[in-house]
């Protein structure tokens, strides 16, 4: 079901089109948050909104969200290095390709910041993986192949063991992240009559300390 | 990071970025001798040989393709010919190409992304592909594009270009359309274009001058073609074997600081002997006379000696087997007809069977002990790169032995590059790569 969603109006050809990318490996504890969204969110997006599970290989995420319009891509983030954000945590990152700053690398991304002129990171400290999403991130920023949106959604992880199961607080936060892509989604949807304002870059979940990602 | 204790110097790299999965390597250099060279793994060993025992011999293929994210094709095609083995099944050649065909495509994605994104900057002096893209974008775009086409035919053949779920023993589930493979006809011949471009960029590359004795092993195809499927294993030191005395000419063995086994030949005094090198270099080694017509004459071009010693240039012998992917691709497509079954009947009997594939970065040995019911009871998978460990460590310790002159920033690069030369897929081994060196 779709939950009410508007229905009629939107084809999967148009030119805002939407995709949800899940990253992440299954068989790697907490780094399987991404799959295990996309699989909550089965049945819950409007039918024109691309689904997909992929790994963090960058050329293969540049191929899957460009050129659409909006591109939500939820991923594992790394535990932080003073443990200061507790695993299970929901936070949103977003990239406006059209952004003024942009699309230098990571330039809007509302998380761990750089300091103007310094070269692009390969990773924003958001991903699990040695090359992952923040590697397609300023690739794609540099080439020009950003979506016109790019939000990410991260679950802070507390495990990455081969062969291990997701820890119970990453595993609590999958509702709170497959709402938190759905609501993303319906504020994108051309369906949708006003121009939703932009996700915000914090988003506390219920269950979890609310967290900066700044 | 750099520290000055003492009079000895530490020279550290905390994650050693651009392979694929983690690790870690320790140097000691004592004055102006290289005293040791230490791969260290520190993740726990692969589950995946004890997750297959106990599960039905119809499950390897799509367990062992989740071992890594860049060679899954690999992984299903030699535990797919072990099984096959292991019950007295020879698929027909219809399905044998159909496979290499999907394995194409694997060469095709796997080389471009180690050429493009991972090994070209450290030859410009870029710290990422990031940097390469900035100042030559049209550059890393073509690298991408050429990628994407492997990309998409492992997608076509495979059923999706991550973790194929196409492949079963006894073929595949479903066979494509002619229909649907006619499509990849123009971007092969597009990618053969731009892979050869490739090998002309990579040639101008400044590669630093070290020359090795390698002992290469690589498969030898019984159809007279270049390696990639399948084949007898064969050696630059006389060995030619089939797969099934693999156990015999080549033994796993445990060092205490890495949870991967490390690999050598057998019949040698000591672990310290033995070492072999699989991948692009020994199968251009072993087997350059079989490459296609184009691919021989571009190699004349660039000078490409029969046989290179040089682990840096593995990119340009990248390059070169690419075009070949690319090629060889199209000659499946050119004659393909849809086989009349998908896969044939393998019934399970009781048994051992051995496979064994080229994966982009060298010889995958797989074994499986399955009972009359099918069911796995004994599960072995040797990863090229587990096999390349020791001479990874021989080759570092060349390397810095000949550039103890530079300063420990260059020389801690330079280590990473001779470690990239693998394009190591540290997952398939094992995990997490860190490099620290010691100068006392």
């Amino acid at each position: 079901m779709t939950g009410g969603w508007p229905t009629g109006g939107a084809s999967a050809a148009a030119p805002w089109g939407i995709a949800v990318l899940g990253v992440g490996n299954p068989d790697r504890g907490d780094d399987g948050v991404g799959p295990a969204v996309v699989a909550a969110l089965a049945g819950r997006l409007p039918a024109d909104v691309a689904l997909a599970v992929l790994d963090a290989e960058p050329s293969r995420l540049m191929d899957a969200w460009f050129p659409a319009g909006l591109v939500l891509v939820v991923d594992a983030a790394a535990p932080s290095p003073d443990g200061g954000v507790p695993s299970g945590t929901v936070c949103i990152l977003e990239i406006d390709a059209a952004d003024p700053a942009g699309p230098r690398p990571g330039s809007a991304v509302a998380g761990p910041q750089r300091s103007p002129g310094s070269p692009p990171l390969p990773e924003l400290a958001v991903s699990s993986h040695g090359s992952g999403v923040g590697t397609a991130v300023a690739l794609a920023g540099v080439l020009g192949r950003l979506p016109r949106r790019l939000v990410i959604v991260a679950v802070t992880g507390a495990t990455f063991d081969l062969g291990a199961p997701m820890s119970e607080s990453v595993r609590a936060a999958v509702p709170l992240a497959a709402d938190t892509v759905i609501a993303a989604v319906r504020r994108g949807h051309p369906t949708t009559t006003a121009r939703p304002p932009p996700v915000s870059p914090v988003m506390p979940g219920a269950a979890v300390a609310p967290f900066q990602c700044s | 990071m750099t520290h000055v204790v003492s009079g000895a110097r530490t020279l550290s790299v905390e994650v050693l970025s651009r392979v694929e999965g983690e690790g870690g390597m320790r140097v000691i250099v004592d004055g102006d001798v290289v005293r040791d060279v230490e791969l260290r793994i520190f993740e726990p060993p692969r589950f995946f040989e004890a997750m297959l025992r106990g599960r039905s011999y119809t499950e390897p293929p799509d367990i062992t393709a989740r071992i890594c994210g860049i060679c899954p094709v690999a992984y299903q095609i030699s535990s797919v010919q072990a099984i096959e083995d292991a019950c007295g099944v020879a698929v027909p050649d219809d399905i044998r190409a159909l496979r290499r065909l999907l394995f194409c495509g694997e060469w095709i994605e796997s080389h471009g992304l180690h050429i493009y994104l991972l090994h070209a900057p450290d030859f410009l002096g870029y710290p990422s592909a990031i940097h390469l893209a900035s100042q030559d974008r049209e550059i890393v775009q073509r690298g991408l594009d050429m990628k994407k086409v492997g990309n998409d035919l492992v997608d076509v053949v495979g059923g999706r270009a991550i973790h194929p779920i196409n492949v079963r023993i006894g073929g595949f589930h479903r066979v494509p359309r002619l229909s649907e493979l006619a499509g990849m006809v123009a971007p092969l011949r597009r990618a053969a274009d731009q892979a050869e471009e490739t090998a002309r960029w990579v040639n101008g590359f400044s590669f630093p001058e070290v020359e090795r004795d390698y002992e290469f092993v690589a498969l030898s195809d019984p159809d007279g073609r270049y390696p990639i499927d399948t084949g007898r294993v064969v050696s630059s030191t006389g060995v030619d074997v089939p797969v099934q005395e693999f156990p015999e000419h080549f033994v796993e063995y445990h060092v205490a600081r890495s949870t991967a086994l490390h690999s050598r030949l057998a019949g040698v005094a000591s672990d310290s002997d033995g070492h072999y090198h699989v991948g692009p270099l020994a199968r251009w080694a072993l087997n350059r006379d079989r490459l296609s017509p184009r691919c021989l004459a571009l190699a004349d071009e660039l000078g490409v000696p029969a046989v290179v010693r040089n682990p840096f240039r593995s990119v340009l012998v990248r390059a070169i087997e690419t075009l070949y992917a690319c090629e060889e691709a199209l000659r499946i497509l050119e004659s393909y007809a849809e086989p009349a079954e998908p896969a044939v009947p393998v019934p399970a009997r009781a048994g051992a069977g051995h496979g064994v594939s080229e994966a982009p970065r060298g010889l995958l040995y797989h074994r499986y002990r399955i009972d009359g019911e099918g069911t796995i009871t004994d599960a072995v998978i040797t990863p090229p790169t587990a096999q390349n460990l020791p001479t990874i460590e021989d080759d570092l310790r060349a390397v810095i032995q000949a550039n103890l002159t530079l300063d420990d920033e260059a020389l801690t690069l330079l280590s990473e590059h001779a470690i990239r030369n693998y394009d190591p897929c540290i997952s398939c081994s094992t995990h997490f790569l860190r490099l620290t060196m010691d100068r006392r």
